[in-house]
């Protein structure tokens, strides 16, 4: 068919096609518009449970050579019914709500006839049109000229809907608690101090040992103070629904100038908007925690374009990558529901580019020989100005700012070489790669009180050392470290074939990482060097309908391990500070060859002086207050991060696949990877992860098509902790008689005191372990009454279960081993309890879900499907155990709640096929 | 394939007298983008499956190339892809890194998950894909059925949204130079680089998620505080944390010794454990956030 052209260049025809296409596709997105806010549900294939197609997907077989040659044009509308509002079984689909849906596909194309010399074509797709996860596409272009492509993507990502909180101004930058809002508190603990047990009237009301250590019950007045909170707080919190809403809009061109010139060209714009829970902690008067529902407003543009050459046998491509991040939100604020008329301010992920040239060639050296080149550099950077201090009371940045934005800037490079070539029965890859992120950002030191701590004491650096005067102890002095990393890995492998159906694989890689930090006074990283060497086989047999495989490989990873790189944070400790010492602390470590552990050893037998006094005074951990930190950051010898830590990796994998010509086909795999952390006594030490699959299929015709899977999946995570504490000269609890430990290691509590560094009853273990079974099943029948009728369905059920077990235990004061003026305990009583760890109650995620369908066939362009959809839920988690009212005295009660649910779903709809 | 194959309409007629609309979807192949005989390019059914001229003097003769995965005259990978990369090496849509890539070295032909007798292929489709991936990638289809998980199984997010299929320069087949600038396309708002910058999430996101499903809460390999305790061994991060510090537990009853109420449940034990403070350890911005609790 020839077509006249109009004045954009297109087939006058195929724009009338375009145009008749859009009229219907807009009536069915008004139309789906009105329906309730759901998307369509999913119906199965017959083929891999668990994958879902839109339905109308399956249409009847054209007949015609006319129908074959064309595209078919079809649409897809309907309702459905949701049962049951779940907010996790909608968390992707959009049915989150009950009652009515909507469903609405759509997928027209057309164009020039195949063997036209025109090669217009054009394509509009749609699903879940006019609903919140709509997706809708338009394709056109002259095949080999010129394509372009514009989409719409949008998405709702349900969190939580049983999410409650007090806070007012949800949905800005600013959260402020209700003008009634009391703190919560137990007068008969605290007239004061927060207390979130309050707020349950059976827990609240619980008694408390007074400084006599005697129970006693709260008196009335105390009763009717927390009466008088729960009832200004508790109306205060409301559900609010956490979710987020993504939109994103495509657009892509493919320019071909000529056969040997490609330029693609691509943007796309996304927006993601809605509420998601964040921890904000406040520390004026007591660490309390809250979990704020926190505004996200993003907007995210991504540019693309490239040059590509084709010669014959060179190809080259010059190619661009711009990301541009923009936070329309700085900061948050939100106020202290301890402290009435403080706040505290969070700043949020700062707005951000990155731009990424990348130049890519390849050669065909012969026939069977290629070599591949490319060579990439990128800049990403960040200046977002940073947070006033003024915007929050809480007092962390009283000391003023070094600079007002951090200026960031990160070059990231990558340069890599692929030679393969086949001779005869061997193959051979040869590779190397070069990959650098080289953080540029400027280091300055910054100094801050922790959360809404006030300032104590004098730091020994204050005044000193181009620093404020005021510091207090507890000042953070810190610097930031500009984190950078430079790969090297070269790889070799060869193939050879021992028969036409066997193959022999054997290979070699070799990997340096190089972390290290920019301006940095010491070695900051963990590993600066780290050296990773691989060795592997593999054996694969493919013979008529079997294939076999067998894949083995094994890592030695060794690094040089730093356990004084915490100390790159703290400039500090590259000076004497202004009590008594004469050295740093630094140099202190290095005189004595002590990590910031200090010494690893009980309460010295002679009190220390000197430099050992000042540092590690009874041989504890280096004391925070002498290199400008709050917190202690030092780690255990013996204790190794994982993600560099020495490791010897075994990995194997075996296949068989029996693809049948027959009606049976046969799939099995099994996978492991053991990761043994040989160095490391403390930390994780070995993680091991293993899977195995078997899946089989049944083809009794072709109509008849039945699949089953199951797949085990075992995963341990296994490490070795110590919560060691710090000697001291504590005879007792309370009073002086005080002084019995019920534990296995000590049986005093100034035994235990002297050795609490090395107690050896304060060590423990984590076993963390996945056990999930997943199975699936499903059944197409075609061509039942009278080859009219397709049925198929689809079960799937996973059983997921986190065990996580611990061994060890803690010490606990005896409650009544209180300070004059309460009693001494009676004699034999126990002044502190060694409590046994437990294990962790078992993560359950049980779910089930069957969804059968059915398609009529009413005429050869219209099909009736039907579907059910039967899903259940059964959650457990221990996660929110502590979120619940009353349930603990610091953290700001959420509810929420383990989303389980059992939801009902079907529908009704019609294909129309033209 | 070489270039004396007739590639037009008349050659084609060798194969689709007897190839018809009775066989099947075979004509199907003019709906797509290698049906278009407008562009010199399209192969033509001889520029895939070979001049085939055994085949066309004797029907029980086998074309030169055989792509159905059932026959029993099917060929040989290397022969099913040289036919491709004929054209798609470095020609149409180059398949640049292809050679020596995963798929490539364990003998994955490219119709193997490409149909090209369909306007409608799975593999192309993002709600349709994932039933092609998992024919292979058995165990990730395991856990794409996990608690928390990306949105696959809607199409929401489909495997080459991360992977390349055909290679990359990147990682197991990601489809930037790194994972994390992989991550970045979706997350870009943990890019940074950020004032205080937490050297795990720098180096790789894998490092604490399971991108293909996990199931406690946001991906994680396992839950806080056991997944921070793997790092963090020192200030409260090296306490011992169990069920005894949850609500009603041994630690906080002491054993039963103490009445319920005399003790806290312990904070890096409950909630969102670690991350209830140290909300921001994918980096923090504010100039007091060193750490990550800003």
């Amino acid at each position: 068919m020839m077509n006249k052209k109009n004045a954009c260049g297109f087939g006058a025809g195929s724009m009338r096609v375009l145009v008749g296409a859009l009229i219907p596709s807009a009536l069915l997105m008004v139309l789906s518009a009105f329906a309730a806010a759901q998307t369509i549900p999913q119906n199965t294939t017959g083929r891999n449970p668990g994958t879902q197609v839109p339905p109308g997907a399956t249409v009847p077989d054209a007949t015609t050579a006319a129908s074959q040659t064309t595209p078919q044009r079809r649409i897809n509308f309907g309702a459905g019914y949701v049962s049951d509002g779940s907010f996790k079984f909608g968390e992707y689909n959009g049915l989150e709500k009950s009652g009515l849906f909507g469903i609405g596909n759509l997928d027209l194309s057309g164009g020039a006839p195949y063997d036209s010399k025109d090669t217009w074509r054009w394509r509009l797709q749609g699903s879940n049109l006019g609903l919140k996860n709509r997706y809708t596409s338009l394709e056109f272009g002259k095949q080999g000229k010129y394509e372009f492509r514009l989409a719409y993507n949008q998405i709702l990502a349900n969190t939580n809907d049983s999410f409650q909180t007090p806070y007012l101004g949800i949905g800005t930058d600013t959260l402020s608690l209700p003008t009634n809002w009391l703190v919560p508190v137990e007068p008969q603990k605290s007239a004061t101090a927060l207390n979130y047990r309050s707020l349950d009237p059976t827990i609240g009301a619980g008694s408390v040992y007074n400084s006599h250590g005697v129970l006693t019950a709260p008196t009335p007045a105390q009763l009717d103070t927390m009466a008088a909170v729960r009832a200004a707080d508790l109306p205060d919190f409301r559900n609010v629904d956490l979710s987020l809403t993504r939109k994103r809009g495509e657009a892509e061109v493919l320019l071909s100038p000529n056969e040997k010139i490609d330029v693609p060209l691509s943007y796309k714009f996304e927006h993601k908007d809605g509420l998601k829970t964040v921890g904000g902690v406040n520390d004026r008067n007591t660490q309390d925690s809250a979990l704020l529902p926190y505004r996200v407003n993003w907007d995210t543009d991504q540019a693309s374009g490239a040059v590509n050459v084709k010669l014959k046998k060179l190809f080259l491509s010059l190619a661009y990558y711009g990301s541009f991040f923009h936070n329309n939100t700085e900061h948050m604020i939100w106020a202290d529901p301890a402290v009435l008329g403080l706040t505290s301010a969070m700043a949020e992920e700062p707005s951000s580019q990155f731009h990424q040239f990348t130049a890519t060639g390849s050669y065909k050296l012969s026939r069977d020989a290629k070599l591949v080149v490319v060579g990439s550099v990128g800049r990403g950077a960040q200046n977002q100005a940073f947070i006033n201090p003024s915007l929050s009371n809480e007092g962390a940045l009283q000391f003023g700012l070094p600079r007002s934005s951090l200026d960031g800037v990160v070059y990231t490079g990558l340069a890599s070489a692929k030679f393969t070539a086949k001779h005869k029965k061997w193959e051979y890859i040869a590779d190397f790669r070069f990959d650098d992120r080289d953080n540029r950002s400027p280091v300055d030191i910054y100094l801050f009180q922790d959360d809404a701590s006030l300032k104590t004491g004098t730091s020994p650096f204050s005044g000193l050392y181009g620093l404020p005067t005021g510091l207090g102890t507890n000042t953070n002095i810190y610097n930031n470290r500009a984190l950078s990393k430079a790969t090297y890995k070269a790889n070799g492998q060869a193939e050879y074939a021992i028969s036409r159906s066997q193959f022999l694989t054997a290979g070699y890689s070799w990997e340096r990482i190089d972390r290290h930090c920019t301006n940095s006074w010491i070695t900051c990283e963990d590993a600066h060097l780290v050296n990773e060497n691989t060795v592997r086989a593999d054996y694969h047999k493919s013979r008529g309908t079997l294939t076999s495989r067998l894949e083995y490989a094994f890592s030695e990873r060794r690094g040089d391990y730093n356990e004084d790189a915490f100390l790159a944070e703290t400039p500090m400790a590259n000076h004497i500070p202004a009590s008594g010492a004469t050295v740093s602390l630094y140099d202190y470590l290095k005189e004595t060859g002590l990590t910031g552990f200090g010494p690893v050893a009980g309460l010295p037998a002679a009190p220390l002086t000197g430099d050992a006094a000042i540092f590690t005074p009874n041989n504890n951990t280096v004391a925070q207050a002498q290199y400008g930190t709050r917190n202690i950051l030092n780690e255990i010898p013996g204790f190794r991060k994982y993600y560099v830590a020495d490791r010897n990796r075994n990995h194997a994998r075996a296949e068989f696949d029996l693809n049948g010509k027959d009606k049976i086909t046969l799939h099995a795999t099994g996978e492991l990877d053991d990761d043994d952390y040989v160095n490391t006594k403390l930390g994780l030490k070995r993680r091991t992860w293993w899977a195995a699959t078997i899946d089989a299929s049944y083809t009794g015709s072709e109509d008849l098509v039945a699949d089953v899977f199951y797949t085990y999946d075992n995963q341990r995570h296994f490490m070795a902790g110590d919560a060691y504490g710090s000697n001291s000269t504590a005879t007792f609890v309370g009073r002086a008689g005080d002084t019995i430990l019920d534990g296995p290691c000590f049986s005093t509590v100034a035994d235990r005191n002297a050795s609490a560094k090395i107690d050896p009853c304060l060590n423990f273990t984590h076993n963390d372990r996945d056990k999930i079974d997943t199975a699936g099943f499903t059944l197409r029948k075609k061509n039942l009454a009278a080859n009219k009728l397709e049925l198929a369905g689809e079960v799937m059920y996973t059983r997921a279960r986190t065990l996580n077990a611990v061994t060890g235990g803690s010490y606990v004061n005896n409650p009544l081993a209180l300070a004059a003026p309460a009693p001494v305990l009676p004699t034999g009583t126990s002044a502190v309890f060694y409590i046994s760890a437990a294990n962790w109650p078992i993560t359950r995620n049980d779910q089930i879900s069957i969804r059968p369908n059915f398609t009529y066939a009413i005429s050869k362009s219209a099909t009736l499907q039907g579907f059910y959809w039967y899903q259940r839920l059964m959650s457990s988690d221990w996660r929110y155990q502590a979120l619940q009212y009353g349930a603990k005295p610091n953290f700001l009660p959420t509810s929420e709640r383990s989303p389980s649910y059992k939801v009902n779903v079907a529908g009704l709809s019609l294909t129309w096929v033209f | 394939m070489t270039a004396e194959v007739d590639r037009s309409l008349e050659g084609d007629k060798k194969c689709t007298l007897c190839h018809n609309e009775a066989s099947g979807h075979v004509l199907a192949i003019y709906q797509t983008k290698h049906g278009v005989k407008g562009d010199s390019r399209t192969p033509g059914c001889q520029g895939c499956h070979g001049e085939s001229v055994e085949h066309q003097g004797n029907p029980t003769k086998s074309p030169d190339v055989v792509f159905g995965a059932k026959s029993k005259h099917l060929s040989s990978v290397d022969a099913r892809n040289e036919t491709c990369l004929a054209c798609h090496e470095s020609s149409v849509l180059p398949r640049t890194h292809w050679s020596g890539s995963q798929h490539e070295s364990h003998g994955v032909a490219c119709a193997d998950c490409h149909e090209l007798h369909t306007n409608d292929q799975k593999v192309l489709n993002k709600l349709t894909q994932p039933e092609v991936c998992f024919q292979c990638h058995q165990n990730e289809r395991a856990q794409f059925h996990r608690f928390s998980r990306h949105p696959i199984l809607e199409g929401k997010v489909s495997c080459s949204d991360c992977h390349n299929p055909h290679g990359s320069t990147g990682p197991r087949l990601m489809v930037k130079n790194t994972i994390t600038e992989t991550c970045y396309t979706c997350h870009a708002e943990k890019r940074g680089p950020f004032l205080w910058e937490h050297a795990p999430v720098v180096e790789d996101c894998t490092n604490c998620h399971s991108p293909h499903g996990s199931n406690v809460m946001s991906l994680l390999k396992t839950r806080p505080p056991m997944l921070c305790q793997n790092c963090h061994t020192s200030d409260h991060a090296k306490g011992l944390y169990s069920g005894a510090n949850l609500p009603n537990g041994a630690f906080v009853t002491g054993n039963g010794a103490i009445p319920l109420g005399a003790q806290s449940p312990t904070d890096q034990a409950n909630g969102k454990s670690c991350l209830q403070c140290h909300s921001q350890v994918h980096g923090s911005n504010h100039p007091g956030g060193a750490k990550y609790n800003r």
